[in-house]
């Protein structure tokens, strides 16, 4: 490899600061101006020029359209970033795009993919054919020779948007391929090096952290450069071949949603006193009584511990260095988080008597994923299972930080209005959005509401099996594994048929979601089947009226709602969606004051006129608080990321 | 996942394997606090200190160029289990120390990361200038190889016997000033006297030079290093400083209060000596030069120095006293804790107090410094914007949005958006919120009595003053000053010899004209026309002189009360004709001439408000009912009384070249009112007080307003 390219391999952005004050209102002004109508009118003329371009080249020969590719190629491998060139590119792109895939970009599309070449964020309704502006766009940026990773929500949707472009990048002169989870390292490599790479967000992360750790002090391009001179031919490992451009699809689950948590690569490494310990501290914690030893609060999700003898009389033999006071407390408030926040199918799930983490905005498992040190323990204490040996952290990075070091970020989601501020201020991304292609034809009717989960469920099986009697396809989504569970055996035992999508049984994802379309189909699926789930219909369920999609609850993001609402009345397709609500669902009980609530199912049970206009408020409500309290947290890990860059910069990065 | 209290941290892989330790140039010695060992990390180049625990210092102190991070740790938990530092503990220190650049790792430094943290450095020592501009210090030189120099030679200084030599000093000098107390007040009045403030400033820049030397010389007598002297400008006037914070790592708390005390023991010393120079010399330079010096050791000592409140030597003092280092810090977290916990109900909330008499004391402490900041800023601003005019307006606001509206809106963000308080967030702000609403309400909405105060001179509505009428000296008072008299009455007697020996010469000539007439009648009739004519003018003049003389018996022109000016034994006095003897004043009707500040007249144009109060000097016990009679309608620029002005001791500002005293440097409006009964006893030209009550008004409208007028006056707008 030439040493220079080797060089570029950890060139990055230095992240920038957040502003702050003063420079934060300008900076929220200069987004205000990018996102405003004349930024975009600017964009949709270059887009229309584009368009003409790529009108005119249906005609030419499929070997002058090679030709001129081929041209277009070396002219955007010597040049840096240009505008000329990408409109140049994006007509090429979506003629081959056309001829090879026989789908005739709209000039939305075109529209879209000029944006996140940009460096922007394309807003585009569900179902208009996002897939295709990230394939397009991908390929004009893998023309200019710069890595190019597209990042989508998950593996499935990675893997079945590379495979189907795989012909388009193909004429294009482009290898194209998809990392995922079960990929093994030496075929990562091997998929990275192509021009333009699918993949998840956690796995480009976790190789970028693996490469690191990798590299070590190499990471020093200098450094690595001088290793080249003195021992040449010696390979480093690493799988990456830099940082350059990313597409981010449904760029809001990714940049927000799951930006609360950093990324963690962790090793297992025995530890005795720390599992001793956590047993001790589970036994405690059994003996323990809540209200009476410790205190819940459930919207702060912590745990306190107000019977502070407990510590001290229980005195089992705590090992090692888990004796002092402070440090058993710490273990004993884990156990009883443990006890009362993690769930059995709905934080994680049981397989082979081993704990799997599940992806609460998406209902995916995450395979060899674990909690912190002592959590993790004492989940599985609480589980009765093997315990497993502690992780501990080797490298850790949030995907704020991440997704910054890019030279060129550009996003794509039907969802990002209510983010467009901190998508702004974090990433840079201008939010614009692009009109539908055809118009939307979904209904999306008032909310219900329901005293307890009983009323509900009874409820969502009535509505579903009426609509599935009038020939429609009902989706039901659920935001967890065990909800999903409950509304199957009712299904059941009322002697409906349906399918079940859930991190649980995942086997056959693909086949339940081409049958979710069928006449009188009822699917049943967590959050999986929200994003980026393409549902057709057959032409019976077409006459029917379509896919109507019940959510069981609403999330604790409005986006996320619309994303599963968006599964109907795809692509002008008819369509329904509603959601219904039981007052003790998890939006509620966390997110509202006791007083609150209590108000609220009084105000149910009266049946007062106007009641329904409260109760749509006050959903408003609890996803507004619950909305603030996630930025808050992501707010801190950025804190917490940044004060630790700072502060820990003597021991390298 | 919050890592408050927990072991392990997400982030210790970055340091585990790292070998970190103290820089060499480090120096830690070990102190005790209410004897508590701890250990003070000194770095000598940058003069910073750093304190930790035992327990944190066990840490630090198996840190070596040959482990890592984690083996240290490791070996930590073996070696002391009961109280080992966590995880996320380990990486703050470890930060805290890097920031401090007191640490030395294998690695080789980033040097971007180094150059960036030099120009926040910067940037933030800029800044700390700028908040602190008031007290703004500028390094000029480094005494240190001087102080080497002379303390060999003046070692002696710090000897038992020097001390008490000081002790006798300092109670012979306070024996001398309150020996001459009257008029040692009297010159303290002088040095504040607005011609007396460059004497004043002379004063004060040479006693805080010494005030400073004396740290610099005792801390560097203990072997401290004393590196910077500079000027500080203090509130914009410059003033001598001296960097003795190498005393801050002495071992010995006696030691540290001694370089706090410096300062005054030596300022004390001038201070005494300046006593006795002030009362073994007459007026003069010598004189005034001792007595500011005085004046300046006293109060700046009281306010400043001693004072705990604010950080000064008094501070540092406390602080070394009651051993507790960092005590305003500590005072603060402990109000926080106090308000988190009791007031917001946050259970949560520690405090780092354990006992429960230090929790009083630094609660008070906290409570109280906070208290005085406020005063003494506010007092500051307000100097600012009324002295400085112009750039001052400026100034002062820039102060008010750094000192109120700052706090303030960190105080919000504290209550909505702080950590601490995320749990109870909603009593947090309904408590907070809650008693600025109701604050604000009653400032805002309930009416207040609203009244202002102008000084003034009774006056009696009607009155003769009765001038000498002629030359001579007064030979008998027949009636005392303030008794009533009838119309016609005699007042007192004069004698004049002058006039005595005129008549008397007057008389002879009269005879030798009647006699030469007599003559004439038998020798020369020609010539008695001539001399008829003579005696005639006699005659004239003797009578003119005979009524002269008749007025000697000065009478009533009224009836009233005979009042004279300067009370005691008059007679003896020589007067010239038209010298004011004395006035008479009718009985009962007196009215009270004010002086109204143009911008507080306004209100009284309105006409709503009639009544007023009137108090007079020297019987403020008694209220004296008084009506609104009128406002001159013009503006007057000279007092009814020279009593009022600055020159003769009054409060209203006069002009400077006036030598009579009445001439005010701004224009005033006169009203007049008129007083009611009262036991009080009325005299004619007594200054006193008018005090009118306007309508209620909220408070806030009051300042509202008090800030336009003030504005309006200092600048026109």
């Amino acid at each position: 490899m030439m040493p220079a390219a080797d060089f570029r391999k950890t060139v990055t952005v230095a992240p920038r600061k957040l502003p702050k004050g003063l420079d934060s209102l300008v900076a929220r002004g200069i987004g205000a101006a990018r996102r405003s109508s004349l930024f975009r009118s600017r964009l949709e003329k270059s887009a229309r020029a584009a368009f003409a371009e790529y009108e005119a080249l249906e005609n030419i020969g499929c070997a002058a359209l090679q030709t001129r590719i081929t041209e277009h190629r070396n002219a955007a491998r010597r040049t840096p970033q240009n505008r000329a060139l990408e409109l140049q590119g994006l007509a090429l792109a979506s003629e081959q795009a056309r001829r090879t895939l026989g789908l005739r970009p709209h000039f939305v599309q075109v529209l879209g993919a000029l944006i996140l070449l940009d460096g922007a964020l394309a807003e585009m309704a569900t179902g208009e054919g996002k897939t295709l502006v990230v394939g397009i766009a991908a390929a004009v940026a893998g023309w200019s020779a710069r890595p190019v990773h597209v990042v989508t929500a998950n593996d499935y949707l990675a893997s079945r948007d590379a495979e189907w472009l795989t012909p388009f990048f193909k004429a294009c002169g482009l290898d194209c391929g998809a990392v995922i989870g079960s990929s093994e390292p030496q075929e990562r490599r091997a998929i990275y090096a192509k021009e333009v790479v699918y993949t998840t967000g956690k796995e480009l992360l976790a190789d970028y952290l693996r490469d690191r750790l990798r590299l070590g002090p190499m990471t020093d391009g200098a450094r690595r450069h001088l290793r080249f001179i003195l021992r040449p031919g010696q390979d480093l490992g690493v799988v990456q071949r830099g940082l350059h451009t990313v597409f981010v699809d449904e760029a809001d689950n990714l940049l927000i949603d799951e930006a609360v948590t950093p990324l963690i690569i962790s090793q297992s490494q025995p530890n005795d006193a720390l599992r001793q310990a956590c047993e001790a501290a589970h036994s405690i914690a059994g003996k323990m009584e809540r209200h009476v030893d410790y205190r819940v609060d459930v919207a702060m999700q912590s745990v306190e511990i107000t019977d502070r003898n407990r510590l001290v009389l229980d005195d089992e033999a705590v090992p090692g260095i888990f004796g002092p006071l402070k440090w058993r407390e710490d273990l004993l408030n884990q156990a009883l988080k443990a006890r009362e926040f993690f769930h059995r199918d709905r934080q994680y799930v049981v397989d082979e008597g081993k704990l799997q983490l599940v992806d609460e905005s998406t209902g995916r498992l995450m395979p060899n994923r674990s909690w912190r040190q002592g959590l993790h323990q004492a989940v599985e204490a609480k589980e009765g299972l093997e315990m497993s040996d502690p992780t501990e952290t080797i490298a850790r990075m949030s995907f704020q930080r991440f997704f910054r070091m890019f030279q060129r970020i550009g996003g794509l989601t039907g969802t990002a209005r209510e983010a467009r501020d901190e998508l702004w201020l974090v990433y840079g991304l201008a939010v614009i959005a692009v009109a539908t292609n055809k118009p939307l034809r979904r209904r999306e009717m008032p909310d219900r509401f329901f005293a307890t989960q009983d009323e509900k469920w009874d409820a969502v099986v009535l509505d579903a099996k009426r609509l599935s009697d009038a020939g429609r396809p009902v989706l039901i989504g659920t935001r967890t594994i065990s909800a999903s569970e409950e509304i199957s055996r009712r299904l059941f035992a009322a002697g409906i048929p349906h399918r079940v999508l859930n991190a649980v049984r995942h086997h056959d994802e693909a086949t339940v979601i081409a049958e979710a379309g069928q006449h009188r189909g009822i699917t049943v699926a967590t959050n999986m089947a929200g994003r980026g789930t393409d549902i057709r219909l057959s032409s019976e369920a077409e006459k029917a009226g379509g896919l109507h999609v019940i959510a069981t609850e609403r999330n604790s993001s409005r986006r996320i709602d619309r994303q599963l609402f968006g599964r109907a009345g795809r692509q002008g397709d008819p369509g329904s969606a509603q959601a219904f609500v039981a007052l003790d669902d998890e939006l509620f009980l966390r997110h509202l004051p006791p007083a609150e609530q209590r108000a609220l199912a009084a105000l149910l049970r009266a049946k007062v006129p106007g009641a329904h206009a409260i109760l749509r408020a006050a959903v408003a409500q609890a996803q507004r608080r619950a909305q603030s309290r996630a930025f808050q947290q992501r707010r801190s890990v950025m804190a917490a990321d940044s004060w630790m860059e700072d502060a820990l910069s003597f021991c390298g990065a | 996942m919050d890592e408050q209290g927990a072991i392990f941290s997400e982030s210790w892989h970055r340091i585990a394997a790292l070998k970190v330790h103290l820089r060499a140039s480090v120096q830690v010695r070990r102190q005790y606090f209410r004897g508590e060992k701890w250990f003070i990390v000194h770095d000598p180049f940058a003069n910073s200190f750093l304190r930790f625990r035992p327990a944190v210092w066990q840490f630090l102190a198996r840190l070596r160029p040959d482990r890592t991070v984690q083996q240290a740790w490791d070996e930590c938990l073996e070696a002391a289990p009961d109280q080992p530092p966590t995880q996320p503990e380990v990486i703050h220190l470890l930060a805290q120390l890097y920031q401090s650049n007191l640490l030395q790792s294998d690695l080789p430094p980033d040097s971007a990361k180094l150059l960036e943290r030099k120009d926040r450095r910067e940037t933030q020592q800029v800044r700390s200038t700028l908040s602190n501009i008031l007290f703004l210090k500028i390094p000029i030189f480094d005494p240190d190889p001087f102080l080497r120099r002379i303390v060999p030679s003046l070692k002696w200084l710090l000897s038992p016997f020097v001390g008490f030599l000081w002790i006798a000093m300092v109670i012979a000098g306070i024996a001398t000033v309150a020996q001459h107390w009257p008029t040692m007040r009297l010159d303290a009045a002088d040095a504040l006297a607005p011609d007396g403030i460059a004497a004043l400033y002379v004063a004060f820049f040479i006693t805080k030079a010494i005030h400073e030397f004396g740290h610099a010389f005792i801390c560097r007598a203990l072997g401290g290093e004393v590196h910077k002297l500079g000027i500080m400008f203090f509130l914009m006037s410059p003033m001598p400083y001296v960097d003795a914070t190498a005393s801050w790592s002495f071992r010995s708390r006696r030691q540290r209060m001694l370089v706090g005390a410096g300062g005054m023991i030596f300022e004390l010393f001038i201070a005494a000596i300046a006593a006795f120079a002030w009362a073994s010399t007459g007026p003069g330079f010598i004189h005034r030069l001792a007595a500011n010096t005085m004046f300046v050791a006293s109060v700046s000592t009281v306010l400043f120095n001693i004072n705990p409140l604010v950080r000064f030597d008094g501070y540092y003092l406390l602080s070394d006293w009651l051993d507790v280092p960092n005590l305003a810090q500590r005072s603060t977290a402990e109000v926080k804790h106090l308000f988190e916990r009791f007031i917001c109900g946050a259970r949560k909330s520690r405090s780092a107090v354990e006992s429960a008499a230090a929790r009083w004391g630094f609660a008070s402490y906290g409570i109280g410094s906070g208290i005085y900041r406020v005063v003494i800023s506010y007092g500051i601003i307000q100097i600012i914007a009324e002295h400085f005019f112009g750039a001052g307006l400026v100034l002062a606001l820039g102060f008010a949005f750094m000192w109120f509206v700052l706090p303030c809106g960190k105080f919000i963000s504290y209550v909505v958006r702080g950590a601490s308080l995320s749990q109870v967030r909603g009593r947090a702000c309904a408590v907070s919120f809650g008693v600025l609403a109701v604050l604000l309400a009653f400032l805002g909405f309930v009416p207040m009595p609203n009244r202002f105060s102008a000084p003034g001179v009774v006056e009696a509505v009607q009155y003769r003053q009765v001038f000498a009428p002629v030359d001579g000296f007064i030979a008998e008072e027949h009636i005392q000053s303030v008794n009533d008299v009838a119309e016609g009455a005699t007042l007192l007697g004069m004698e004049n010899a002058q006039l005595d020996l005129e008549i008397e010469s007057l008389r002879s000539q009269r005879q030798e004209i009647s006699e030469l007439q007599r003559t004439a009648l038998s020798t020369s009739i020609a010539s008695t026309e001539p001399l008829r004519q003579r005696m005639s003018a006699i005659e004239q003049r003797l009578a003119t002189l005979a009524e002269q003389r008749a007025t000697l018996l000065v009478t009533a022109p009224i009836s009233g009360r005979w009042m004279v000016p300067h009370q005691g034994q008059r007679s003896g006095h020589w007067l010239q004709r038209g010298e004011p003897l004395g006035e008479i004043v009718g009985p009962d009707n007196f009215q009270f001439s004010a002086v109204v500040p143009q911008d507080e007249a306004a209100a009284l144009f309105g006409g709503q408000m009639t009544n007023a109060q009137v108090r007079i000097i020297g019987q403020s016990s008694i209220t004296i009912p008084a009506k609104l009679e009128r406002i001159v309608p013009s503006r007057q620029d000279e007092l009814p009384s020279a009593a009022l002005g600055w020159r003769s001791g009054g409060n209203v500002a006069v002009s400077a070249n006036d030598q009579a005293g009445k001439r005010t440097a701004e224009p005033f409006f006169k009203v007049i009112a008129t007083i009611g009964e009262t036991d009080a006893l009325l005299l004619h030209r007594r200054t006193g007080e008018i005090r009118f009550e306007l309508p209620e008004e909220p408070l806030l409208q009051q300042w509202w307003r008090k800030g336009r007028q003030l504005l309006q006056k200092r600048y026109r707008v």
